[in-house]
Formats: structure tokens, sequence, C-alpha cells
């Protein structure tokens, strides 16, 4: 049971693989990327010891850890692959397949996902660790949750784009809807740019009735040590309950179209 | 003076190897190795202006690679190709003027727009002059019932109506050479004889040489007076059809259906090619081995019901060809 | 000749339009999409911004003027390249062998094929984002002015277009190159919109001589707010955008040309 949609997370693994001059030349623009950022907050730091409960060894970690984790927000576009999919009719035999299918999709994310975050996310990450002399998670406990807490993060990204993917069994195209909550939505609320803590109160009460902090913002916090003990806890019950609901969207969202589908013939 | 003239055309492909399990595909991460497919080897054979010339082979035997190079989208690894004084790649825009181009897998039509605004930008695309373009246009609507669904967009039409729009699509510059890579890829018997009868027309009346690919044996066989047939990228007959049925036709095939399941049939120069219950097929040289001998035979050693004598179809013997290749 | 072509462009972008024009609530919602994503990152600016005053000596509304002018350029160029956006799409599926068969030359087929209008409210919103900022700064429109900044637009816009038109053409060599397409125009206009006086060197020789998105604000910028701050490199860089463009026009072609050839021997 396992083992079957295991296979399409190793085969998505394996096809990735495949372009591998794209890999290095990702990597590069995106170190590129993060050090745009890092310079800006230590111009910005320059005379100046803690801004919102952040010194600056704090704030250049949250940066590279929430930027490297905006991989998987540039990265995944699984609302766009199914786009093609039910654009090519290709969608029709994958739902006739006897599996389920939003986890065979979060299967081959997953594949796809892992490639990223070995080969680009790591090294991105230990190269501007070293480089920079960052810190830490306080404790090996903290390092785990925070890899959970990344984990809920990472279905909450894949679950809204999933919903969005389902949107093109009505629309046909959703590089709208597409452009407006990935580009629009989730890069403001996820806190990739800046911690909600710097953000004006009225757009932080916003974040916070909003999926999209859990995906980058709690697992950041997470790491830095500005979420413990009961904060921490309630965080990662957040997510839960994020992943329960957009999962369940998703699954609805999916039947749904998958009804119509027979019923209309796509 | 030919038409097209290829002389020792070859295309090889790079293609790189990938490694099976987990750490051989790590390892192509780092560096890969490859082997060298020869799409097309050595390939020979010229096209005089008019000819309607099909141009077959298995999955895979190289045709769509063929024609790449003939229109200009691929350049040969080596050998030699002269469409009309050009060398497609090196004259692309000049040869592409001249030249039609239909791949039947896909369309080359604006997909969300009505089939007349695909024609109207084509005649800019092609500087075709207004009279010229209006007349063609009308001829070819009329020839292929285009007029019902002219303003449909091509996203909505079926296979067969879009097939017929592309092929208009092809032909709406005047080309003097229409290239078609399987025209009638997934359409039906009617629509099949209805793209055949308006490429032979286009032929008869337009002197437009034709070369075809095609999977139909049917296709060749109606529409086409010569045929070449690649395998593994080399050519292996080059001629008429009827040549072909002459030179490797020699064999009957006898449909036998007999009384009842005889578990073990022998019979002198005779080849048991398939059985299916009762019925049998048998394959014999009509040249060392007569009808009335097989049937002689037969009648002696079995019951039978019912017998009938036939050539073998195109489509046998190039099956044949594929399987066995030429000997 | 020349006549011929600006018709085709517009005949052919007119029918990619039409096309979209299909989908229209896409089509309104990623407007839509694109005016917030715009608007956020400013807000987030705004809000960063607010709480610092200054990035290494330039004031607010110094960076927020960057920020326009970058935005401009990249706007602009999304426009008219739209075609490079998911360019790999047409390796993939082998449509470029159907761009082939038009006696076209292949680049113009392909621009002009394709002119998303989506990216108009996108250079509409950095518009008027740079039109605020240019009279938050104490500049005023004077002629030499509105023509060095027109000049400066130009050929920023076309420098951003041939960074995207490098890194799309990769995809001839490697089949797909998406998202690093998608990188290199987020990460290079990420990188113009800030004073590049805040990057160490190495940075800052990159984004000079490699990726000259430098070219597109910085140094120009300081034409027109007089910083004076040239961090060692010539003053004469101020005036260097349109050389840059040039050359980088030059190099870009070279190099999709050299795609193009490698993709007529592999078909791939
Ligand atoms: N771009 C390419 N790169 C690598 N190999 C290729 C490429 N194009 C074709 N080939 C290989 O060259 C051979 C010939 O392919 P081609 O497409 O010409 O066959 P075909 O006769 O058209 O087959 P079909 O009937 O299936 O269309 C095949 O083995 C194919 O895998
Ligand atoms: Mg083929």
């Amino acid at each position: 049971m396992i083992k079957k949609y295991l296979t399409f997370t190793v085969k998505a693994f394996q096809r990735t693989l495949t372009y591998r001059f794209e890999l290095w030349m990702e990597l590069l623009i995106n170190v590129l990327f993060m050090l745009v950022y890092v310079y800006l907050w230590k111009a910005l730091y320059t005379g100046r010891t803690s801004v919102e409960g952040y010194d600056l060894n704090g704030i250049l970690t949250y940066i590279v850890v929430s930027q490297t984790l905006l991989t998987f927000t540039f990265t995944l576009r699984i609302a766009r692959i199914i786009e093609e999919k039910v654009r090519t009719g290709e969608v029709v035999t994958d739902l006739m397949k006897p599996i389920d299918f939003q986890l065979m999709t979060l299967a081959t994310a997953a594949g796809t996902s892992s490639h990223t975050a070995l080969f680009n996310m790591l090294p991105k990450f230990l190269l501007f660790y070293g480089a920079f002399g960052l810190s830490l998670p306080p404790s090996l406990l903290t390092l785990s949750l925070f890899i959970m807490s990344v984990v809920l993060g990472y279905v909450i990204l894949f679950s809204i784009e999933f919903i969005i993917g389902i949107f093109a069994f009505w629309l046909v195209e959703i590089r709208g809807l597409y452009a407006f909550v990935i580009w629009g939505l989730a890069m403001l609320f996820s806190g990739y740019f800046l911690p909600l803590e710097f953000y004006p109160t009225f757009l932080a009460k916003v974040a916070a009735v909003l999926p999209f902090r859990a995906i980058i913002y709690f697992p950041t916090a997470i790491y830095t040590g500005q979420f413990i003990g009961e904060h921490l806890v309630t965080a990662l019950l957040i997510q839960l309950a994020w992943v329960g609901a957009l999962v369940g969207i998703g699954r609805l969202g999916y039947r749904a179209a998958f009804r119509k589908l027979v019923i209309q013939g796509g | 003076m030919p038409i097209i003239t290829v002389e020792h055309l070859s295309k090889h492909f790079k293609v790189y190897k990938r490694r099976t399990g987990f750490w051989g595909n790590l390892s192509s991460t780092f560096s890969r190795e490859h082997d060298i497919i020869k799409a097309v080897d050595n390939v020979n054979f010229t096209l005089e202006r008019g000819e309607l010339v099909g141009y077959i082979g298995a999955n895979g035997a190289g045709k769509s690679t063929t024609i790449k190079m003939l229109t200009g989208i691929l350049v040969p690894t080596s050998g030699h190709i002269d469409v009309m004084g050009l060398m497609p790649y090196r004259h692309r825009k000049e040869n592409t003027r001249r030249i039609g181009v239909v791949f039947g897998q896909r369309t080359q039509l604006w997909w969300d727009l009505p089939v007349i605004d695909s024609f109207e930008l084509l005649k800019h695309i092609y500087e075709i002059p207004q009279n010229l373009y209006k007349q063609n246009l009308e001829f070819f609507s009329e020839l292929l019932q285009l007029q019902p669904f002219l303003s449909t967009p091509v996203r909505r039409l079926s296979l067969g109506q879009r097939m017929r729009c592309d092929l208009t699509a092809a032909l709406l510059h005047n080309p003097e050479i229409l290239y078609l890579d399987e025209p009638t890829i997934g359409l039906d018997v009617v629509a099949k004889e209805q793209v055949r009868q308006f490429l032979r027309q286009v032929n008869a009346e337009r002197q437009v040489t034709v070369i075809l690919t095609t999977h139909d044996l049917n296709d060749v066989e109606k529409v086409c007076q010569r045929l070449i047939i690649i395998d593994s990228g080399k050519i292996i007959y080059n001629g008429a059809i009827d040549a072909l049925k002459k030179r490797y036709g020699k064999t009957r095939l006898l449909i036998v259906d007999l009384a009842q399941a005889y578990s073990d049939i022998q019979l002198e120069g005779v080849d048991l090619t398939r059985r299916d219950g009762n019925r049998i097929w048998l394959a014999f040289d009509r040249d060392t081995t007569s009808a009335s001998e097989v049937i002689a035979q037969l009648t002696a050693r079995y019951e039978i019901q019912d017998l009938t004598i036939s050539e073998p179809e195109i489509e046998e013997i190039v099956r044949r060809i594929y399987e066995l290749g030429m000997h | 000749m020349m006549r011929r072509y600006i018709k085709l462009y517009f005949l052919l972008a007119g029918a990619y339009v039409r096309s979209r024009l299909q989908y229209r609530l896409s089509f309104g919602l990623m407007c839509f999409g694109i005016v917030v994503s715009e608007a956020c990152l400013l807000g987030l600016l705004g809000a960063l911004l607010a709480k610092f005053r200054t990035v290494n000596g330039w004031t607010w509304a110094e960076v927020v003027f960057l920020y326009g002018l970058g935005n401009v350029a990249h706007s602009f160029m999304r426009i008219l390249g739209s075609q490079l956006d998911d360019f790999d799409r047409y390796i993939i599926r082998g449509e470029l062998d159907g761009v082939l068969i038009r006696p076209v030359p292949p680049l113009f087929y392909l621009l002009a094929s394709r002119v998303e209008l989506i990216h108009v409210s996108r250079a509409l919103t950095s518009v008027a984002i740079f039109v605020v900022a240019f009279h938050l700064t104490d500049l005023r429109w004077t002629l030499s002015v509105a023509l060095f900044t027109f000049t400066t637009i130009l050929s920023g816009g076309v420098i951003m277009f041939t960074l995207m038109l490098i890194s799309a053409t990769v995809a001839l060599w490697t089949t797909k190159s998406g998202k690093l397409t998608d990188l290199l125009v987020a990460a290079t206009k990420e990188a113009a919109i800030f004073p590049i006086s805040i990057y160490p060197l190495a940075v800052r020789l990159l984004l000079t001589f490699i990726l000259p998105v430098a070219f597109v604000t910085y140094y120009p910028a300081q034409q027109l707010l007089q910083k004076g701050e040239f961090l060692g490199m010539p003053e004469s860089f101020q005036f260097g955008a349109p050389v840059v463009a040039l050359v980088m026009v030059c190099a870009s072609y070279l190099l999709w040309c050299s795609g193009l050839r490698r993709y007529h021997s592999t078909g791939s």
C-alpha cells in the first residue's frame, strides 16, 4: 500500500536527477537571491543591536532559514502540473487508476522536493551557515520539532496548490488563480521576506487567520528559538489543523472533479 | 532534374544513458555516458517533380527524422540534401516559403482561435497576395467542405476536421512540395478516404510533389505511385508498389475451414502461418507449388468445409518485411 | 521589410491576446494577482523602511525610487518577453518544430506569438510607484531628466530582457529551464532594487559585469539623484546603460543562434 506510493516518490526523484545543469544553475542563482537579503539586513542593522527581539545573528538566521524554505514555494508547481494534466487529458488516466489521486500527487511532489531539499536547500543552507556564522537550533529536540514543522508546512503548501490545481477542472486556466494565491498571498503572508513581528499590526492580524504563515514563518520561528514551550506546541497544533482542513478540502474538491469528469466527460 | 535529391544522408543522435538504481541515478548527476543512435543511416533517394511517394517503416525507423531534415528543422550529421536547388537548413527561410508541412500528431493552427483566423495569419506570414489567398481558400474549402466550421475554434474540431484544416493551412501559399508526417493518424475510414482523395487531386491538379509517411498501408496503396521503405535508418526498398508485390508477393495464401480441429497438420511445400479454431492459413510459393496440388493434398487427408485463396495484401508483404527484413 | 515585421508582430500578438481573452476570469484574476503581489512587496518594503529609515545612507524615498526604476524596466521587459516565461515548454513538447517551418526568423516569431497583457497591470503599478517615488525624492521633471529617465528605462528593460533570453536559451541545451528563468528574473530584479553598495565587492562585480542589472538602477540613479557613490567604478558608468544594453543584445543573440544551431542538430 505505502510501497505503491513510494514508487511514485522514487520515480519523481529519479526524473529530477536527469536535469543536472539546471540544478547547478538554480543553486547558483538561489545563492544570489539569498545574498541580496542577507546583505540588505546587514546594512539595515548597522549601528543597531536588536530590533523586535532579533539581533543581527538572529535575523540573519531567520532570513537564511526562511529563504531556504521558500525554495519549496518556488519549485513545487503542483497546481500548474495538474492544470497541464487536465488540459492534455492525462488526468483521466490518473483518476481511473486504482489509487488515490491526492496521495499520488503528494508522493510525486515529495520525490521532486526531496531532491530539491537534498541538492539545493541543504547545500545552500550549509554554505550560508558557514559563511555567516549562523546559529543552530538551541537543542536537538528543537531541531526535530523544526523538521516536523517543515514537513507540516510543506503539506500545507502542497494542499493549497492542490486545491488551486483542482480548480483547473472547471476553469481550464488557473494561472491567474495561481499567481494570485502563490505569488500574491503566500508571498505576503508566509513571512519569507521578514519575520511577522516586523509586520504592521493590521497585516499581522490578517496573516494570523490565513494558513500561509504556517508554511514558512512557523518552522523558521521554531528554528530560531523564537517559539518555545506553549507557543511552539500551539504552532504545531495550528499547522496540524490546517493540514487537516486543507487536505480535506482538497479531497472534496477532487471527488467533485471526478464526478464532473464521469458525468460530463471532462 | 529531380526536385529532391538525398545523398548519403545520415542523422545520428546522442542519447544519454540512464544508470539504474538509486546510486546509479545519483552518480548521473555528476557525469553521464552516451550511446549513438543512427536514426537515419546513409540514405539515398530522389523525387521527381509531381511525384507522390509513400515513406513507410516501423516505429522508430527514422521517418520523422528524415522529414525533419528535408524540411530544414534538423541538420544532417552527414550527407547532402538538395530541395529545389536549396539546402533546406542553410536556406531555411527561402525553403519554407516553397514547402508545406503537416505533422499529423500536432496541429499548426492557433488552438483557441477560429479556423479562419489561422488562415488569415498564415496569409500574412507567407505574404500570400490577397487574390491568390481568396482563390485558394475557396478552392480548398469547397474541396474539403470546410465551410461549416470555418469560424469554430480549432480546439473544438474533431480530428478529421482538424486534419482537413491543417492540410489547407499547409497549401494556402501554393507550395511546390508537401511533406506529410502521418496525416491519417487517428482518422476513421471515411475521413482517411477523404484525405487520400484530396491528396490525389492536389497532386494531379496542382502538380504538388507529395511525400507522406504513414502506418496505414492503404494510404500508400491508394495514393502513392512509389514506395520507400526505411528500416532502422536504412532504405530497404525504393520502387513501384506493383513491383514490390511481384517480387515479394510470390506467396499465395490459402484459408481453409476444416470440419474438425485436427491436432497435427502436415503438408508438403506449405507453411502453416496461423490457426484459429478450425480455420487455418496456409502459405505457399506459387512458383514451386501449385494451388491444385495443395488442395489435392488437403482433401486427401482432411475433411474440408470451405476454402479461399488470396493474393497477399501489401499489408502482409510489409509485415513480413518488417519482421524478417528484405531477402 | 520593417513595416512587414511590425505588422506581423501586431497580428501575431493580437492573435495571442484574443486566445487569452477566452479565459477572462483567469485573465482578470492574474492581473489582480500581479497587482496584489507588487503591492505586497512594496508594503513589506515600506514596513521595513519605516522601521529602519535608511539603508546604507539611502533615504527610504531613494530606495523606493530604485525600486520603481527596477520595476518599470522589469515589467516592460516582461510584456515583450512573455514567451520566455516558460520557453522550455516549446522544446519539451517539440513545438519549436512548428516555428522552424515558417519563413520568419524564429526568435521574432516566438516573441510575437505571445504577448501577455497581464503584465500591463504590472507595468502600470510600477509606473505609478516610480512616479510617486520620483516626486518623493527632490527630483523635478525637465527635458534632460525626462530623456535620461526614458533611455535608462529602455536600456534597463533591454538588459533584463537579454538576461531572460539567455536563461531561456539554456533550454536549447538542457531541454528544461523553466525554474531557472523564473529564478533568474526574480533574483536579478530583487538584486537591482536595493543600492548595490550594501553588497560585498564580489557581488557588486557580479551585478556590474556578469548580470549587469546595476546598470538598470544603481548607476543611472547616481546621475539622477546625484549621490556620487561609484564604489571605485568609473563615473562614466552612470551613462553606461545603453552601451551595456547593446553589448547584451549582441551577446544574447549570438547565444540564441548557437542554441538554435544546436537544436537544429539534435532536435531536442
Ligand atoms: N531528438 C532525438 N534525440 C534522440 N533520439 C531521437 C531523437 N529523435 C528521434 N530519435 C530516435 O531516432 C529514431 C528514429 O526516430 P523517428 O522519429 O524518425 O522514427 P519514425 O520512423 O518517425 O517512428 P514513428 O513511426 O514511431 O513516428 C528512434 O529510435 C528515435 O528514438
Ligand atoms: Mg514519426
